[in-house]
């Protein structure tokens, strides 16, 4: 089915939205989870979660690339599963458990400022990727938003895998430079 | 200073554009090998002259050139006997009075006839001796090569182009 007909579903509140997108996107989902979480079992209650994100941001969002919002979705899902799950390995004590009740009462100062600054490099990485001859850009967004490991990136476009070694490590360069422009300590 | 750590990049990297990373998206086709393009080309424009000239490299006559020789060969038959028989007439009236021609008349216009027709070339012989003699004298045409090898020339040529 057409990406803009499963937009039209959701917009009419229609569940059959929720399978269609599952048909058409389950397995990419499952993919972009699994690389971050590298658990089937995680990754399949990640994407779970992403339906119903889906479900609960359409509308008003209208997505134009269906495919890459819910990639968007699964990703963010993902990586608040990773981070959970290594915080719940490192303390498994009462302390952690009091200070997280806790934080519910209370702002974080630090959760704050990391807030504006996730703000402000989202939209530098963003203008950054768009300065980027397309391969360069491409590779960029393979490895550090999809988290593809060299070889898959090398497979997809035909490199040799220490071609694109070279090519990220010329980009992340590029990006220390970018960051300390604008202010961050490198 | 602004202080930031490879998490929170991580996590920013959701910032970047959806058509960004739906344009990653697409895999790159697999190149192929200039040597393997120019060894494909070259068979095909072999193929392509074999199939356009195919007598030229079965070492028969194509049936054209086959009925054009033998128009020409008629006509010039056909030429050699009127101009016996033309003869015959002029010389009759001085022999035979009657302005019939005599067995002996015929017989030599037989013959005559058989001569011219022999002493004619045949037409791909006229050919190799025009083309020994003045080398190649079409202007299409390359000196010092058969037809199929200058077939195979062009085809290579155009595909090049």
């Amino acid at each position: 089915m057409e990406d803009a007909r499963i937009i039209e579903l959701y917009f009419a509140r229609n569940e059959s939205a929720i399978q269609c997108t599952i048909e058409k996107y389950g397995a990419y989902c499952l993919a972009v989870a699994r690389r971050i979480l590298n658990s089937a079992e995680d990754a399949e209650e990640c994407t779970s979660d992403t339906w119903m994100q889906a479900w609960q941001a359409i509308p008003p969002a209208k997505p134009v690339f269906l495919r890459a919002f819910l990639a968007k979705i699964t990703r963010n899902l993902a990586i608040n599963r990773f981070h959970a799950a290594r915080a719940q390995k490192r303390g498994s004590g009462e302390t952690d458990l009091v200070l997280e009740e806790l934080s519910e009462v209370i702002g974080d100062a630090k959760s704050v400022e990391d807030e504006v600054i996730t703000r402000e490099l989202r939209s530098i990485l963003d203008a950054f990727v768009r300065t980027l001859p397309e391969r360069e850009g491409n590779l960029f967004i393979r490895r550090y938003f999809f988290t593809e490991s060299v070889k898959e990136i090398a497979k997809r476009y035909g490199l040799k895998e220490g071609n694109v070694s070279v090519i990220l490590n010329r980009t992340r360069g590029k990006l220390k430079d970018v960051l300390k422009d604008a202010g961050y300590a490198v | 200073m602004k202080q930031a750590d490879a998490k929170t990049l991580y996590a920013a990297m959701d910032g970047i554009g959806e058509d960004l990373l739906e344009r990653s998206e697409k895999k790159k086709k697999k190149r192929i090998n200039r040597g393997v393009i120019a060894a494909l080309s070259m068979a095909a424009a072999a193929l392509i002259a074999i199939a356009a000239y195919p007598h030229l490299f079965s070492g028969r006559a194509s049936s054209a050139d086959v009925a054009h020789e033998t128009a020409i060969r008629e006509n010039a038959a056909k030429q050699a006997s009127a101009d016996v028989a033309g003869s015959a007439q002029d010389e009759a009236p001085q022999e035979t009075g009657g302005g019939v021609l005599t067995e002996s008349a015929a017989q030599e216009e037989e013959a005559a006839e058989e001569e011219t027709l022999y002493a004619l070339p045949l037409v791909s012989e006229q050919a190799d001796q025009e083309a020994a003699t003045h080398g190649a004298s079409d202007d299409a045409t390359l000196p010092g090569l058969s037809c199929g090898a200058q077939a195979i020339l062009i085809g290579i040529t155009s595909f090049g182009q």
